[in-house]
């Protein structure tokens, strides 16, 4: 057996891999280390071992069983004992703001001092540093720590509910502090010259960083304790030091974050205007909507399978992913992100491949995967070695019909139809690298709107640019999230229609 | 008969409501025993649907079209069974628990459950320990099932059991659990009696504990 990637690992105490190994980041455990995604594989070459939980024997198949294959997660080791992490996340492709804009006119008492813009996404955080005439100077992003706690909003809140609260805000303040260094080397400003920052993120980000607690986001009605549109000092927040301030935007809801309202001022959805759409899709979908001078808005839960999470050979967008999948001359053609060997499909490399399967007969309308008309259990994507099986086809359906349901009973209770949709502003990693297309087909956005919607790259992180230079952005986010209405969609009727209605392809 | 009742089962399958509804009748009227319409027409296409929900070869919107097609025949069999005195499987109370309101997999599980012809009281989402306790006393539950989506809302379910002890009805009833966050390891420390990661393979469990 090949040792050469295996690692010592102390397991004294019987902790899992998982635990032995939490304050590296050599895991990805987007389920946050509960034995449901089956992601934190690991093949264990030496030492004794606990054996197989009965979520191994779920997750995991009996060859692989067999070649000792076993979950970081679940498996517990007696002392020193070695393994091999089979999958080590790659560098994430990281989308910063794209858009190197002077903001006009820019507020006057930015006029001089440099300042900082902050996204603190679930999964990743951005930091730009911007200069005294409202220019770009540096930018860094990275991973967003925390996530050794789970990849979703809600395993986070309940770690922090769990005692880990201090431990989440730390990590969240210094992966952001670290990141500003960086920026600031590249912009060659000391960090101590920052007069103003504006951190957006949503509401369980914000609250987590504030060290305000989380209890109110755990469970219905998901009221948070706190909204923000407030200032801080960076000292406070752990951020920078000296006299400087932080400003955390308003939150339009519990699962309706800064980060959306922040998008929405950027793309000027609470201005007048046409009917507009704007849609962050990710593990929750948040989504507005501004029609006859009116914002509704609205969170659903689409899963972790546009990241990766639930589909078999799913990951996210890092080296290695298949993220473009189409048809070339009737052939199923892809593209891996990084050019090189394919490890596993992305969110919109699994959107593209529906789309092309359904458009050749391979996938039918209830979502069933065909060949010569005849059910089979997985299909290739094209020659690339890398399979989807049924089941990830259904995570597939229930993902991109939460998020449509969400669109469709925003248009229903605004009283309009897609058709009357000028622009669908697509926010967000995912929204932004997706084929619009392809969307379209199968049906995540409305068809009519695959060729009206525009990419807008990381819409949060633009906003908290425009917030922090824009002269009036900061009251004109303030008013967007006071003023949204937020629809609750969990106990919603129609939102269960259109939820079942778009399940299928 | 027997081609009569396949074609019971075929159409439910594909969700035809009224032609279920209306052969259903047809068989009434040869004389055919109520009993053996529910079992060989409507419990048997239910079982077809089941199984392809449990090997994802159909999915939620094709069960519930199905289960609708079946209710549909159940709602004409109905005072024919009730005057024969034909028992339900079971009776069973089913509820997402406290704080969350995610009601779809409950809806499946309800729906499986009435294709094994269980009798369920489905107490709807967000609903608090006491009204699980009192449902069950009420309608003498055999099993009691608590479903959640979230990994804040699914240590309610360790609530549930301890109301049910308080209660001194724990032993008088079993208490299953199931959620997407849900586990065997989770399930076993809020004293579940059964956990099962699907709405089909839940709906034959509880039979089996039924039966036991």
């Amino acid at each position: 057996m090949e040792k050469e990637n295996g690692m010592k690992i102390d397991c004294g105490g019987g902790k899992t891999v998982g635990e032995a190994l939490r304050e590296q980041k050599a895991l990805f455990t987007p389920c946050g280390g509960r034995g449901i995604c089956g992601k934190c594989r690991v093949r264990i070459l030496g030492g004794g071992w606990s054996p197989p939980t009965e979520e191994e024997k779920r997750l995991l198949s009996e060859e692989e069983l067999a070649q000792g294959v076993r979950l970081a997660c679940q498996a517990r080791g007696r002392g020193i004992c070695e393994a091999e992490v089979l999958w080590i996340p790659g560098e994430m492709h990281i989308l910063g703001a794209g858009e190197e804009r002077v903001f006009d006119p820019l507020r006057k008492d930015m006029r001089g001092k440099y300042g900082f813009a902050a996204d603190l996404g679930t999964t990743t955080a951005v930091v730009q540093v911007w200069g005294p005439e409202g220019a770009l100077l540096g930018e860094a992003a990275g991973p967003n720590p925390q996530q050794r706690f789970g990849g979703d909003v809600i395993s986070r809140v309940q770690s922090a509910l769990q005692g880990h609260a201090e431990e989440l805000r730390r990590l969240a303040a210094g992966c952001l502090k670290g990141l500003l260094e960086k920026a600031c080397r590249k912009a060659g400003v000391s960090p101590a010259s920052l007069a103003e920052g504006v951190v957006v993120g949503n509401t369980a980000m914000l609250t987590l960083l504030a060290g305000v607690s989380p209890r109110g986001l755990s469970a219905f009605p998901f009221e948070p304790e706190e909204y923000f549109g407030r200032w801080y000092s960076g000292e406070e927040l752990g951020l920078c030091g000296g006299d400087s301030r932080v400003y955390l935007p308003r939150c339009a809801a519990g699962y309706v974050g800064a980060d959306a309202v922040a998008a929405v001022v950027a793309a000027g959805l609470d201005r007048p205007g046409p009917v507009r759409l704007l849609a962050d899709i990710g593990t929750n979908g948040e989504m507005f909507l501004a029609a006859e001078g009116r914002l509704l808005c609205c969170s659903t839960a689409a899963g972790p399978a546009f990241e990766g999470g639930g589909i078999s050979c799913g990951m996210p967008g890092t080296d290695g992913a298949i993220s473009r999948v189409f048809l070339r001359e009737g052939k199923v053609v892809w593209e891996s992100l990084g050019g090189g060997a394919p490890a596993g499909v992305c969110g919109s490399g699994l959107l593209d491949a529906a789309a092309a399967w359904k458009h050749l007969g391979f996938l039918d309308g209830t979502g069933l995967l065909l060949e010569g008309g005849e059910p089979v259990s997985r299909r290739e994507i094209g020659d690339s070695g890398v399979c989807l099986i049924q089941k990830d086809i259904r995570n597939l359906q229930l993902a991109k019909s939460a998020i449509r349901a969400g669109m469709d009973t925003l248009l229903l209770r605004a009283g309009t139809k897609a058709e009357q949709v000028e622009t669908l502003y697509l926010a967000g990693g995912f929204g932004t690298r997706l084929d619009p297309a392809s969307a379209g087909a199968i049906g995540l956005i409305p068809p009519a709107l695959a060729e009206r919607s525009v990419a807008m790259g990381n819409g949060a992180l633009r906003g908290a640019a425009a917030i922090l230079l824009g002269r009036g952005m900061r009251e004109r986010a303030r008013e967007a999230a006071e003023n949204a209405v937020h629809l609750e969609l969990a106990a919603d009727p129609d939102f269960m229609d259109c939820y079942m209605e778009n399940m299928m392809f | 008969m027997e081609e009569l009742m396949r074609e019971i089962s075929e159409l439910l399958q594909k969700g035809r409501a009224p032609l279920v509804k209306e052969k259903v009748q047809l068989a009434l009227d040869q004389g055919i025993s109520p009993k053996d319409i529910l079992e060989n027409g409507l419990l048997a296409g239910m079982d077809v649907v089941g199984e392809k929900f449990k090997n994802n070869q159909a999915f939620v919107p094709e069960v519930l079209i199905a289960a609708r097609a079946m209710n549909n025949g159940i709602s004409v069999l109905q005072p024919y069974l009730t005057e024969m005195g034909v028992e339900p499987a079971g009776c069973v109370v089913i509820g997402t628990v406290k704080g969350d309101l995610h009601d779809i997999g409950k809806n499946l599980v309800k729906l499986m459950l009435e294709g094994k012809g269980f009798s369920v009281v489905d107490l709807g989402v967000n609903v608090s320990p006491d009204r699980f306790v009192e449902a069950a006393k009420e309608h003498k539950a055999d099993i009691v099932c608590c479903s959640a989506l979230l990994t804040t809302t699914m240590v309610e379910m360790k609530s549930v059991d301890q109301a049910l002890r308080d209660a001194g009805i724990r032993d008088q009833v079993k208490f299953m659990v199931g959620g997407a966050p849900v586990t065997q390891t989770f399930a076993d420390s809020v004293g579940a009696d059964c956990y099962t990661p699907d709405a089909a393979t839940c709906a034959e469990a509880a039979l089996k504990l039924c039966r036991a």
